[in-house]
């Protein structure tokens, strides 16, 4: 009787507990539990490290969507670029204390060839069709445990600032196009000797440069050749490097919880050129000395980052107006400069890093003559949004910008469809009025898709 | 004889040695019973992870369509007393290659912001970036930074669920904690986090899996920790996997997958400095 009471009971549970489990099964299975089950990874080569080595090819096509007017070599809306770029970097370790890197782009665009609304100036073939740009060649080598140093050709880049160049004045900048370059493609290098000396509260950077060239301006008859208000001149222009090739800066940084502040000093030549000379045979553009002593800041309070940056450029030499450029042809007015810039990182909105920063320049002395205002205001906002394990990237930007050169407007999109393969889109809008410096320019809205082959 | 001496020996030994391990698992058995969901999580947060390391790294991203990406860094650890410093390379994809993230994980007590720095080789220069952002993707996969960096002890309130579950043949306590009513505002922004279940093994103080509410609705994470090894003395999971769902629906997922690690190989302080980032990305 107790075993039959047993068995009875123990069947009951048993079935019970079939039952109850298939339930927990049925129930884990269509809820959570699932979400614990291992995931196979299904990656080939995963245990090679990848090599110190890159190289990518990208093919770019570029739509001019309005015709760029009177002057230029395009004279009509179509495409101004179908250009293949191979970028290819080489870094070796020769032992602990020494290793060397190269960087460099090859460009081709087709454009002159497969386009007979183009009508490109020499100086436009000969600089835009075939291109080779050095990026980077240099050798690192840590002197002592503290002491570093970085000889040769390179890309540095100081301040806060991303609209106006305030303490960011070693690395020229490549001006072919109004911020259509890809980011990486903005700064150039310079050959420099870059001392470091690095402590966990200080860094001190001493650099010294030889022969480091002003920013790259686009050719004659080129979208957005600077000296196209220019050409209706019988005199030819030419550009010359500074006489005095040495330039030399200084920045102390100093690191505190949250935070940093950055004195920098530099003798410098301006990378902007400004008439030197204008006589019957010539116009000669050159790059003008001037000192900087500026101070940066960035501070880390929550989901904000604040940055800030002052600085003054001594004896500048500035643009005077249209109407007065017969006075100063024996060089361009020189003033004193006072920069700011007031900033912030935003990251507490939905994976998207809002970032704003205002621009105040001011003008010394009497700026009556000159082509910009005593005080001059800019503005930039830019979104990046990337959202967690997707793929696309989106990047906007809005610039007011100083000295009466008007907005711009840009939009860039990037999908990978894999690791080594990306797609992107970048449409560039132009907003300038005829008050502004740039209005030339004001037709020269594109867009522009693009795919990078990385191996 | 000597097999005679050898089981001899062997059943003293049995005999000597059975009430002894009976007795300490019974008084570890104790001492883990009577401690409380806190002491659990204080012992979680007090593990040994090493005081330095140096580790080679996959992480794979697994997209709603099942495709997977592969970020290969290298990483460096270093613990100061008050702070944890790290950082982390790209090695690949070519696209991120060289990029390189350095964090500074103070402690509580220290009631200061962590702090980050990011060096992006495009524009060649390095950018604070806001590290109070712990909800944010690490590196773009599912894993937050407040995943990454552990969680803050006195933050939350904590409970026992459940006494006992196996998991993968390894008893756990299931312990929930939530933010304290005080902090919760406070949390909820870091974090994003509104509640968690953890299963911690009971032998090491192991967290294998948790299950984490997200403050956007209907989403929940799941989180396991497999491969669980002592390396150099360390417990180290060497592959760790977050499925990101929304209600009940996988969106994505990423694993970390540990390739090399070494505790205690001195890792030098230079590393961390974020004005070295651009020199440690072409040393490396």
């Amino acid at each position: 009787m107790l075993f039959k009471l047993t068995a009875t009971a123990l069947l009951r549970c048993y079935a019970t507990s079939v039952l109850l489990a298939c339930c927990m099964l049925h129930s884990a299975a269509a809820n959570s539990d699932d979400f614990f089950a291992d995931i196979d990874v299904n990656v080939d080569n995963l245990d090679q490290l990848p090599s110190p080595n890159k190289w990518f090819v990208r093919q770019l096509l570029s739509y001019g969507v309005e015709a760029p007017g009177q002057g230029f070599s395009r004279s009509e809306v179509g495409f101004n670029k179908i250009e293949t770029s191979i970028h290819g970097e080489v870094s070796y370790t020769f032992s602990e204390r020494i290793s060397g890197r190269i960087e460099a782009e090859a460009f081709y665009d087709a454009i002159y060839r497969l386009d007979s609304d183009i009508q490109p100036s020499a100086q436009e073939l000969s600089e835009f069709e075939t291109r080779f740009q050095l990026r980077d060649a240099y050798l690192d080598i840590s002197l002592t445990e503290q002491w570093h140093l970085r000889l040769g050709h390179q890309i540095i880049a100081w301040g806060q600032s991303d609209a106006v160049v305030i303490a960011d004045v070693i690395a020229p900048h490549n001006n072919y196009t109004l911020l259509q370059a890809d980011l990486r493609d903005v700064r150039l290098q310079v050959p420099a000797a870059h001392f470091t000396r690095s402590t966990s509260d200080f860094t001190l950077d001493m650099v010294l440069t030889y022969d480091a060239g002003f920013n790259q301006l686009a050719p004659l008859g080129n979208e957005f050749d600077p000296f196209i208000a220019l050409r209706d001149l019988p005199q030819p222009l030419a550009q010359y490097n500074a006489d005095n090739k040495i330039e030399y800066f200084v920045r102390l940084k100093h690191n505190f919880h949250g935070g940093d502040v950055s004195l920098i000093m530099a003798e410098a030549n301006n990378n902007t050129l400004t008439l030197q000379q204008a006589k019957a045979e010539q116009l000669s553009f050159s790059q003008d000395r001037f000192s900087v002593l500026a101070l940066t800041s960035s501070l880390s309070q929550g989901l904000w980052v604040y940055k800030a940056e002052l600085g003054v450029h001594h004896n500048k030499s500035l643009m005077p107006a249209a109407t007065k450029f017969n006075h100063y042809l024996g060089g361009w007015p020189q003033h004193d400069q006072l920069l700011s810039m007031a900033g912030f990182d935003y990251v507490g909105w939905r994976n998207t890093t809002l970032s704003l920063e205002l621009n105040l320049q001011h003008t010394t002395g009497n700026t009556d003559a000159l082509s910009i205002d005593k005080n001059e205001y800019g503005a930039m906002f830019s979104l990046l949004w990337s959202d967690t394990n997707e793929k696309l990237t989106v990047k906007a930007n809005a610039i007011s910008m100083l000295d009466n050169n008007g907005r711009i407007f840009r939009l860039n999109l990037e999908y990978p469809l894999t690791d080594a393969f990306k797609v992107g889109g970048l449409l560039v809008h132009y907003h300038f009025n005829q008050s502004d410096t740039l209005y030339p320019y004001r037709n020269n809205d594109v867009v522009q898709i693009y795919g990078q082959y990385d191996f | 004889m000597k097999k005679k001496n050898f089981v001899s020996g062997r059943t003293l030994s049995c005999w000597l040695l059975t009430p002894l391990l009976l007795l300490s698992v019974l008084v570890s058995a104790t001492e883990n019973n009577s401690l409380s969901a806190r002491d659990i999580m204080a012992q979680v947060d007090a593990r040994d992870e090493g005081e330095n390391s140096v580790a080679t790294s996959a992480m794979i991203l697994i997209d709603s369509r099942n495709r997977q990406r592969v970020r290969q860094l290298k990483q460096y650890a270093k613990e100061y007393g008050d702070k944890q410093k790290y950082m982390a390379h790209f090695l690949s994809p070519a696209d991120l290659k060289d990029t390189v993230y350095i964090n500074y994980d103070w402690n509580a007590s220290a009631d200061v912001d962590d702090e980050s720095w990011l060096f992006l080789p495009a524009l060649n220069k390095v950018k604070r970036i806001s590290s109070e952002d712990r909800s944010a993707a690490f590196l773009g996969s599912d894993f937050s930074y407040a995943d990454i960096s552990g969680f803050e002890l006195e933050w939350y309130d904590y409970r026992i669920i459940k006494e006992s579950e196996m998991v993968d043949g390894h008893d756990c306590w299931v312990i929930e904690y939530e933010p304290k009513a005080a902090l919760r505002d406070k949390v909820l922004r870091t974090t994003g986090d509104v509640k968690t279940q953890t299963w911690v093994r009971k032998d090491i103080f192991f967290q294998v899996k948790s299950k984490i509410w997200k403050a956007r609705a209907g989403e929940i994470k799941y989180f396991m920790a497999t491969d669980v090894e002592q390396i150099d003395g360390i417990w180290t999971a060497q592959k760790m996997q977050m499925i990101t769902t929304k209600n009940d629906k996988r969106q994505h997922s990423s694993i970390f997958l540990i390739q090399d690690i070494n505790y205690g190989v001195g890792v030098g302080d230079d590393i961390f400095l974020p004005d070295n980032m651009q020199r440690a990305a072409a040393m490396n």
